[in-house]
């Protein structure tokens, strides 16, 4: 048990102050935190996608079984000889299973991760996307997706508003930075860096060395180095306004040092207009300290308020266009940021995003797990946040049953990024958090997140229409086999015909994820409904068995295909019916529009369907007709066939009217 | 069991209104349930007039019932032919009918 080893440090661990000395056992995955990451990669949470085929399958593998076994015992019950009524019965159940299930959900999403890398967007986990499409809450953060993404320290200031340049070396040397070729490191740190170099002021550092350093943390919202120069010892420490003044004691104005408490109120209104104005500012004060061997955040007291770095990040100009875009798309954009809420309100102001409420991290803080639930549905800018909290919206907005999306590139965000239904990362993005996503998109941009769930809506349609396509049509040609059964001397289709069958409606479906997605489907995220799947099949899985039954009564009692003597020419007649319904209805299904055909089919399943029906059709002319039990059908069935179809059809398009707009019938969404 | 004539003929009828009646019956349902979703039946009377129109879709499906039955029973494939020709007729009229406004149809 790790919590055992009370004299270990694990990898991981945030010294908060102190030294020691120790001996290093493992490294990397031999660590407890590399075995917690092994775990973590295993045990990804299920999508709503995944856990909505379980579902489908769940209720299939019932279907299945029932009809099965019934059909076993009634054929076995009426007389019929029970090797055949077994593989009649097994054949059924081939023909309900959707075999061809898991190849449509794989080419459709191998084929979707294709065109989403077109637009810039890279799928690291094919089965996010249908959940990248479907999420319906964005969390994301401020810097980069609303703005520029590029902070430049435009100001700074005493509170007597004179450029000190002591603010600058203090704010250079209180720096977590990379200072090599190039300056990288926390984007604020790198700012001021960059804002001394064009300025010439980098060498005003140069007099000090830096003894210790207490670092940025979340709670404190600040960071303190300890500096000495000339045998005198000085603690400095930058970070939110709010913070510091807390830990201020007094005040340096033209150089004179007075009490905080007279302009503590004018050093927050100076605070409040620079974030009123957009502006992100940092504080910057100090303290000499004695020498002592080592410094804490408990040193952090009695300090001197200086001044203030200001610095600017500015709003996107298309960012309102791409928030608006998400809108509607049905797509609730919350944004969640380190940052104040005056900034936070100022970019969304000049962006007329829509701000509904606003809450600060302390005020979450307060809250009950209750509370956070019913704030997360609200609340547009959560402000002045931690990760843990960021952890704990996600989870809140899980728990109202949103498919949430999240949208980070720091170290920090990986916790969210894993815990999210879709992560989403950047190019950019530091490793850990590319690890944690599930989608990485090679532009920081909504737009592009946009484009890319387009893509995935346009997936999880298709996959949907095979999935009605299977649970209607195959289900009604397979009840109504199991009828007949039972009242025929003869079985309607032999196992083999139905396996056949069974194959070339498979085929006509492989171009399925080609096909072309109405418009309106995919204005809105869609949900797996299995509710919806149930009524749909309840419903349009009877058509299909009239018209078999139909067919039967045509065989039967107008080409007198009763005795076993003709059931050759019975059996041909039902599997070309059966075979035409089945899969032509596919044009009717594929789209919700009223008539059919002003949607567009794709060019591929128009092509494939209209040649596996030509197929289908000319098989009992064939040899291989012959070998499978089929015979040559008379020319006035054909007539018959054409017109029963082309009412099937029809009927079917005005079962849409009823299902969809008497009944309002839509699915979640 | 052998089945044959009249007797099979029965037995057809049987299933083919079997199924029929089952459409209906899952009809009834899902427009009962489809209106306690929508709340619309608190508080006022579905009117007759809007329940047959409703069900227009469930009439032509029994229309179609009686017409197969007979014209198999008949066993003549010309009038076989020509009640479906005007069957299509009537559910092409109701399509069009019931075709969405294009901002209906944008908002769908």
């Amino acid at each position: 048990m790790p919590q055992q080893l009370t004299n270990y440090l694990f990898m991981g661990t945030v010294v908060v102050h102190g030294n020691g000395q120790g001996v290093v056992v493992a490294t990397g995955k031999n660590t407890e935190l590399g075995s917690i990451s092994k775990s973590l990669v295993r045990s990804h949470p299920e999508t709503e996608f995944q856990k909505g085929i379980k579902k489908y399958g769940t209720m299939l593998l019932t279907l299945t079984l029932a009809l099965t076994i019934g059909i076993f015992t009634l054929n076995f019950a009426v007389g019929h000889y029970w090797v055949d009524s077994l593989l009649f019965s097994l054949a059924i159940a081939v023909g309900l299973v959707p075999e061809l299930m898991p190849a449509i959900v794989t080419i459709s999403l191998a084929q979707g991760a294709s065109r989403m890398a077109k637009v810039k967007v890279v799928v690291k986990r094919l089965v996010s996307i249908e959940d990248f499409g479907n999420m319906d809450v964005l969390c994301t953060d401020k810097t980069g997706t609303l703005t520029e993404g590029k902070i430049v320290l435009k100001d700074y200031s005493s509170l007597s508003e004179d450029k000190d340049p002591r603010i600058l070396s203090y704010s250079l040397l209180c720096n977590n930075a990379i200072v090599e070729e190039k300056i990288v490191g926390n984007p604020m740190d790198v700012a001021v860096w960059e804002y001394a170099s064009e300025n010439g002021e980098r060498e005003s550092v140069k007099a000090y060395t830096k003894v210790d350093e207490i670092p940025f943390d979340y709670q404190r919202r600040m960071m303190s180095v300890v500096v000495k120069k000339d045998e005198e010892f000085l603690l400095i420490s930058k970070g939110a306004p709010e913070s510091i003044s807390t830990k201020c004691k007094y005040v340096e104005v033209e150089g004179r040092i007075e009490p905080i408490d007279k302009v503590l109120k004018s050093i927050n209104t100076k605070f409040s207009k620079l974030s009123q104005l957009g502006y992100r500012v940092l504080a910057i004060a100090y303290r000499r300290v004695k020498t002592q061997k080592f410094y804490s955040a408990e040193d952090e007291k009695d300090l001197t308020l200086h001044g203030f770095l200001v610095f600017t990040d500015p709003p996107k100009k298309d960012s309102h266009q791409a928030v608006t875009r998400l809108n509607e798309m049905g797509v609730d954009v919350k944004i969640l940021t380190g940052d104040n809420e005056l900034v936070a309100r100022k970019i969304c102001d000049e962006l007329k995003v829509p701000v509904k409420k606003v809450v600060c991290g302390s005020e979450l803080m307060e809250m009950s797990w209750t509370e956070i639930k019913e704030a997360v549905e609200q609340t547009t800018i959560f402000a002045r946040i931690t990760p843990e909290q960021k952890l704990d919206i996600i989870k809140a907005l899980k728990a109202n049953k949103h498919v949430v999306g999240y949208m980070g590139d720091g170290v920090n965000d990986a916790p969210a990024l894993y815990e999210a239904d879709v992560g989403i990362s950047v190019d950019t993005a530091v490793d850990v958090s590319k690890e944690a996503a599930d989608i990485v998109l090679l532009d920081k941009d909504l737009h592009v997140l946009a484009d890319g769930m387009n893509e995935g809506r346009k997936i999880f349609g298709n996959t949907q229409k095979y999935i009605l396509m299977g649970t209607s049509s195959n289900f009604g040609n397979m009840f109504s086999a199991a009828v007949a059964s039972v009242f025929l001397d003869f079985l309607p289709m032999e196992a083999m015909q139905i396996l056949f069958m069974n194959l070339l409606y498979d085929v006509s479906n492989m171009t399925l994820p080609t096909d072309n997605v109405d418009e309106e489907y995919i204005k809105r995220p869609k949900r797996w409904d299995i509710g919806f799947v149930r009524k749909y099949t309840l419903f349009f899985g009877p058509f299909s068995s009239l018209y078999d039954f139909l067919t039967y009564g045509i065989m039967l009692f107008i080409f007198g295909a009763s005795t076993p003597q003709l059931k050759s020419l019975f059996q041909s007649g039902w599997f070309v019916e059966s075979f035409w319904t089945e899969v032509l209805v596919i044009f009717v299904i594929r789209t919700r529009r009223i008539p059919f055909f002003k949607s567009r089919p794709g060019k591929w399943l128009t092509v494939l369907t209209l040649s596996c029906v030509a197929f289908g059709t000319i098989v009992p002319f064939t040899v291989l007709g012959g070998f499978l039990g089929f015979t040559a059908l008379p020319p006035e069935f054909w007539v018959l066939l054409v017109l029963m179809v082309a009412t099937y059809l029809l009927l079917v398009d005005a079962g849409k009217v009823f299902f969809y707009k008497i009944c309002k019938i839509q699915g979640s969404e | 069991m052998s089945v044959q004539g009249a007797e099979l003929f029965a037995w057809w009828a049987a299933s083919i209104s079997g199924g029929s009646v089952f459409l209906t019956l899952v009809s009834i349902y899902l427009y009962a349930s489809g209106r306690t979703s929508q709340k619309e039946s608190k508080g006022t009377t579905m009117k007759t007039v809007i329940l047959v129109k409703n069900f227009i879709f469930v009439w032509v499906l029994l229309g179609l019932l009686v017409f197969y039955i007979v014209s198999v029973n008949i066993g003549s494939a010309a009038v076989f032919a020509a009640g479906n020709i005007f069957v299509e007729i009537i559910l092409v009229i109701y399509l069009m009918k019931n075709r969405p406004e294009k901002s209906e149809q944008a908002r769908a």
